[in-house]
């Protein structure tokens, strides 16, 4: 689904990503972990398409497409999502507008008929309820006044509405009590299925106690500088970046 | 010497016909020859020039307009509505009959204290107006009643061969505890070049409501002049709204005067401006008395060379304690070529009274384009949702929402959450 290869970001001819490497297929969970300023957020910026990234190299394949050479609202309608590690506050543009303009604005891509109202008042309600989230949150501007957690289970509701292809989170996990954790990953967890893939890009081990994933692999520098399985969490979470990082150091330089 | 030449032509010509009150006339006329208009050196003139006013061609409007048909003229649903076409009353066009204990009327017919709160001298264009006036509204409303339909008195500019002026005058009294809704209404067709030069007298007495909308929707080739006085009696409530609209030339001069105790002012205003757009609204607030509160929150949207000035003047007189008097401008600009000025104008003579102001001025928030582009909107689309979304909240409080359609055209959103949810 997703070829990342050498790929080469800067911004302000400051490198951020400097040659890096993904595989992602369809129906892999994937988690990418690392400290801060490691680039991060810069590979879930650039996979969205966000402007003011000069990409220096390397080539990024999604679903045989160039994905680098299309707009951010051609990648949202193929099926990228971006979860915000810092959800935006829209005052005066409400929720259910933005929901509806998104996913009928995906629909049409594919060729599909738009929902009446009806329909999709249905589909949101459903959705709404398995995130706790009121239903005056419809009638709300988007993310204004918000709290952080309720921001994060806004997120994964547009999410579930969209049903993308290839969901990246960024962060989903920041600022969360250990109950907004659950239902966040709750949402998560009904996303997996043999026809998606999500990178989780997170920066504690924390929500892979609650969606696990199949591969784990650690940004440093602008790399990815080592990859494994689930237990790649558990050793970090012991160890520290630090101790991975040192014992990598051979490998990545 | 445009403006000497200009003067001139007005004393001149007769072609206006008689003037409903002659005194009022006279007064004008020895006025405008003794001032002259006023211009650029005067301080409140120093950011919008004068001169594309002063220098053109000046006529009466053409008698016998083709009155357009009724499905152009923008309508609120329910209104009492009065139309002149070219600065010509069009009876044909007006809807609605006023209810008992309401008075709407052509105010040539009867002009009894017409120049008492803005007077011919009280400036070179009220003078102007005094001279010029022909048509006119009244509307006056006796003690305790309550008017629950919108007045919609739209001054209408169709086409016309030559350049052509008029001068409306309005005059709207309420009497004690009487509330009533009011949109002035200025607005025309793209290319006509016409000058609307109007004044507004209203009067406030003990406890009267009314809820003032003025909008203004002028053509590249239109100006507009507005000056309106405002006298607010013990615990009247005046709200005001302000909608600028258009590609055309604009100025408001306001004198709201809160003249006993508990009298409020509450003014929001929205300028949204394309092309080279003009527009100067020239506010000030006169503190009489003790007690007195306003609140002045405006915004624009400028594209292009659009340009926008807010002179938001706040006078509290000497024995005015506890007021308040508050004023925020923010400001959007879309284009290198826009701008806008803001003057907060404070003159404070009580010591105890609470008074600000602040403006602010930015760009679209990218990070938000970014944010409704990553969930599929193109980049227009989102662009416009988030221009409207910031225009729509410097009129939070309209009282006829359905005004906002001639403006944004049907509210898309909240068409769909009426219908739904």
């Amino acid at each position: 689904m997703l070829q990342i290869d050498n790929l080469q970001v800067s911004v302000d001819d400051r490198p951020l990503l400097k040659g890096l490497s993904l595989k992602v297929n369809a129906g892999e969970v994937h988690a990418i972990m690392g400290p801060n300023g490691s680039g991060k957020s810069t590979l879930a910026a650039v996979l969205a398409g966000r402007e003011g990234y000069v990409h220096t190299g390397g080539t990024v394949r999604y679903r045989d497409q160039d994905l680098l050479a299309m707009a951010p609202e051609e990648r949202a309608r193929e099926g990228i999502f971006l979860g915000f590690q810092y959800p935006v506050e829209i005052p005066g543009v409400n929720n259910v507008y933005l929901l509806k303009a998104s996913l009928n604005a995906q629909r049409r891509h594919r060729g599909e008929p738009e929902l009446d109202a009806f329909e999709f008042l249905r589909l949101v309600r459903g959705q709404m309820e398995m995130m706790g989230i009121p239903e005056e949150f419809l009638r709300r501007s988007v993310n204004e006044g918000f709290s952080g957690g309720e921001k994060k289970r806004n997120e994964i509701l547009q999410m579930l509405i969209l049903q993308p292809r290839l969901a990246i989170l960024d962060e989903i996990d920041s600022g969360l009590d250990i109950d907004a954790l659950k239902v966040v990953s709750t949402g998560i967890q009904a996303m997996r299925s043999p026809d998606r893939a999500m990178i989780l890009v997170t920066h504690y081990q924390r929500l892979l106690d609650y969606v696990s994933p199949d591969y784990v692999h650690v940004l440093a520098g602008g790399r990815i500088i080592r990859s494994g399985g689930k237990e790649l969490a558990h050793e970090l979470e012991a160890e520290g970046y630090e101790g991975v990082l040192a014992g990598a150091a051979g490998v990545a330089k | 010497m445009a403006a000497v030449r200009a003067v001139r032509a007005y004393l001149d010509r007769d072609a206006f016909g008689v003037a409903p009150d002659p005194a009022l006339a006279e007064r004008g006329a020895v006025h405008l020859a003794a001032a002259g208009l006023p211009g650029a050196p005067a301080e409140s003139w120093r950011h919008t020039d004068p001169a594309p006013l002063l220098t053109r061609a000046v006529a009466p409007a053409p008698p016998g307009a083709v009155a357009p048909a009724a499905d152009v003229l923008p309508r609120l649903v329910g209104a009492l509505r009065r139309v002149w076409v070219n600065g010509q009353p069009a009876p044909a066009l007006a809807e609605g009959a006023p209810p008992p204990g309401v008075r709407l009327w052509a105010l040539e017919d009867a002009a009894d204290g017409v120049g008492e709160r803005l007077s011919p001298e009280h400036s070179g264009f009220a003078a102007l107006n005094a001279l010029s006036w022909r048509h006119g509204a009244g509307l006056a409303l006796e003690a305790g009643v309550k008017l629950v339909e919108p007045v919609h008195l739209l001054w209408w500019s169709q086409s016309g061969d030559q350049p052509w002026d008029a001068h409306p005058r309005l005059l709207l009294r309420l009497a004690a505890g009487a509330s009533a809704t009011v949109v002035i209404h200025q607005a025309g067709a793209a290319a006509v070049d016409a000058f609307l030069g109007s004044v507004l007298e209203v009067d406030l007495a003990a406890g009267a409501a009314l809820d003032l909308v003025l909008v203004d929707q002028q053509g590249a080739q239109g100006f507009a002049l507005s000056q309106v006085a405002v006298h607010g009696a013990r615990d009247s409530r005046l709200g005001l709204w302000l909608l600028d609209d258009g590609a055309g030339w604009v100025r408001r001069e306001l004198e709201l005067t809160l003249a006993e105790p508990g009298a409020t002012l509450a003014l929001q205003g929205l300028v949204r401006g394309r092309g080279a757009l003009r527009v100067d609204n020239q506010v000030v607030v006169h503190h009489r008395a003790p007690q007195t509160h306003s609140l002045q929150q405006t915004r624009a949207v400028l594209q292009d060379r659009a340009r926008a000035v807010f002179g938001g003047g706040v006078r509290v007189a000497v024995d005015a304690q506890g007021i308040t008097a508050r004023q925020a401008n923010a400001t959007l600009l879309l284009s290198r070529r826009a701008e806008v000025i803001t003057r907060p104008a404070l003159e404070i003579l009580a010591d105890e009274v609470q008074c600000s102001h602040g403006a602010s001025v930015g760009q679209l928030d990218e990070t938000a384009l970014f944010y409704l582009q990553s969930r599929g909107l193109d980049r227009e689309t989102a662009r416009t949702l988030l221009i409207d979304a910031f225009a729509r909240a410097a009129l939070p409080d309209l009282p006829v929402p359905a005004v906002l359609e001639w403006v944004f055209g049907p509210a898309e959103a909240d068409a769909f959450l009426a219908a739904t949810v």
